[in-house]
């Protein structure tokens, strides 16, 4: 992330006297954070900041433009640098290195300047670079920085505010694989309904608001503001020491996703233990967006009374790839997709897949609760323990952003820096960490 | 819908008790973490002796918890019993279930509703 230059001149201490923001000062996030420094402050902790130079990303798309011979394009680029796409400086992200950094990524103006969403996948959007801003205040205060306009798009009580980021929330490949479905996820859910108290918009969950101001000018008024940090679940592996916070971020926001309740049971010859997980905070899957790269599983140990484990699954170790864990781990829960060449074998990058097989855990449904939909955002599982005496069982569930595996064919291509695996942090879901003891109740 | 602010008294389910909202923080809740301190009288006022306190959020419009549900509260003198933090992760209307043991086999409930500003 480069040092933010103010732009004091465009803000100035009224906004009679600022000073209108040039064509490329409008598209330059560090000019935004002259008047904007609290939302660009927190949009730098964000993964639309790094979006295009986020080292996963500039490894696949490289590796895949060589593989495919140069066919997937503007593919990646359409979502990761849609600013640097559309003023012509990049067709395929190849060079997006060289490129500077103002127009890179998911942009203040990426997204302020966006007129009409088109379709529902690979950021079919109106663009619009003009002196005109769009965004969800019904009352924005003048400014001769730049023009404003209200838009619904950029309004987060409303539901149309969704379809902007649906708009590349959902991926399409160019083989016509529906890829990455986190719009879809949430159109499927309880969370995209009209009604009382129903409703919540991406913005809703990933934009929480505040009591501030939206500009830092004289006069701004009061408002209720929003958060552009936007923690999902990826993380900056560029090595930035703002990662650290923003790996909070997403610690706080993933500790509440799932619940997972634990039932530890004698059947006579032997002990099992069956795992409830209920997907009860994501308003869409549970792991989305990239769910074929995602990996998220399930872990159960039981130990006796001086803490030897006697039974287990899902103990990965931090340098183990959940793919060579379940080689070795038949009973390995995992949630994400499986994807799949056309063949029926596994596909490792996006560009090979046929098919994807869902094994998310879905967001709870919109459908009635006498539709079998319905009950598929809580899934339980059994497992055997066989004749054992477990003084406790503890059980959690862990998330890699992206699979190790996926990684190490990057590492090995030559595309990836070794150093950025070891970046790649496992995150535990502080609500999932479940325990139960002999003779009590399960307990938290 | 009340606000929840300190002061707030809800009526056990019952009609036996009330649940009096001590202290709350952040006030109002808000999205996040929050810590809440409560305490129980009878209809005189008078402090009732409880053995336990489980505090459990719940969103109805959505049939959803948090994660963990319940959240035992801890006795912190003079009455109070204190719970938390316990994350509001989403903006809407709330409930916090309170479940109050009272005696063996006794248990009372009380019901705080408010909303939590997006």
């Amino acid at each position: 992330m480069r040092p933010v230059l103010l732009f004091v001149a465009a803000c100035g201490s009224t906004p009679e006297k600022g000073v209108p923001l040039t064509a490329a000062e409008r598209l330059d996030p560090a000019a935004c954070a002259g008047c904007h420094p609290d939302h660009h402050a927190r949009w730098s902790l964000s993964m639309h900041a790094h979006a295009a130079e986020d080292p996963v990303f500039l490894a696949m798309n490289a590796y895949g433009q060589r593989q495919t011979g140069g066919e997937l394009g503007d593919f990646c680029v359409q979502c990761h640098a849609p600013v640097a796409l559309a003023q012509g400086l990049t067709t395929d992200g190849t060079n997006l290195p060289d490129l500077d950094p103002a127009l890179g990524g998911i942009t203040c103006a990426a997204c302020h300047q966006i007129d009409a969403v088109l379709d529902d996948h690979n950021n079919a959007t109106a663009w619009s670079p003009s002196a005109f801003f769009r965004g969800g205040l019904d009352a924005p205060q003048d400014t001769s920085a730049h023009g404003h306009r209200y838009s619904r798009l950029h309004d987060r009580r409303e539901a149309s505010s969704a379809d902007l980021c649906g708009s590349c929330h959902d991926v399409v490949t160019p083989a016509g694989v529906h890829l990455e479905r986190t719009y879809a996820e949430w159109q499927d859910s309880i969370y995209s309904q009209a009604g009382e108290g129903l409703q919540q918009t991406c913005g809703a969950c990933h934009m929480p608001g505040s009591d501030g101001r939206a500009a830092s000018i004289e006069g701004a008024p009061a408002r209720r503001i929003h958060d552009h940090a936007m923690p999902g679940v990826d993380i900056d592996l560029t090595g930035d020491p703002v990662a650290d916070l923003q790996r909070q971020l997403v610690q706080d926001s993933l500790d509440s996703t799932v619940f997972l309740q634990l039932e530890v049971f004698d059947y006579g010859t032997g002990v099992g233990v069956n795992v409830a997980l209920d997907n009860i905070a994501a308003g869409h899957g549970f792991p989305s967006g990239a769910a074929h790269d995602r990996r998220a599983w399930v872990e159960v140990v039981a130990r006796d009374a001086a803490g030897a484990v006697l039974w287990s699954t899902g103990s990965v170790g931090a340098d183990q790839s959940l793919r060579s864990a379940m080689a070795e781990d038949a009973e390995l829960w995992w949630l994400g997709d499986r994807a799949l060449q056309a063949d029926g074998t596994d596909a490792h990058m996006f560009w090979e897949v046929a098919q994807v097989q869902a094994r998310a855990l879905p967001a709870p449904s919109r459908h009635a609760v006498d539709d079998p939909r319905y009950e598929e955002a809580h899934q339980v599982r059994t497992f055997d323990m066989g004749p054992i005496v477990p003084a406790t069982v503890e059980a959690a569930i862990h998330i890699r952003p992206i699979g190790l595996d996926v990684l190490d064919v990057l590492v090995d291509s030559g595309d990836l820096d070794p150093a950025v695996r070891d970046r790649m942090p496992t995150f535990t879901l502080g609500g999932s960490v479940v325990s139960w003891s002999a003779g009590e109740s399960p307990e938290r | 819908m009340q606000e929840a602010v300190a002061g707030l008294q809800v009526g056990c389910e019952s009609g036996a008790c009330s649940v009096i909202l001590d202290e709350l923080s952040p006030e109002p809740p808000d999205r996040g973490d929050n810590t809440w301190t409560l305490r129980v009288v009878d209809g005189a006022g008078a402090q009732v002796v409880v053995e336990s306190v489980t505090l459990s959020p719940f969103m109805p419009a959505h049939n959803h918890g948090t994660a963990p549900a319940d959240f035992p509260a801890t006795a912190t003198g003079s009455g109070a019993w204190t719970a938390g933090p316990f994350d509001l992760f989403m903006p809407g209307r709330w409930e916090v279930r309170v479940a109050v043991g009272v005696g063996e086999d006794n248990v009372e409930h009380a019901v705080f509703a408010f909303c939590v500003e997006g």
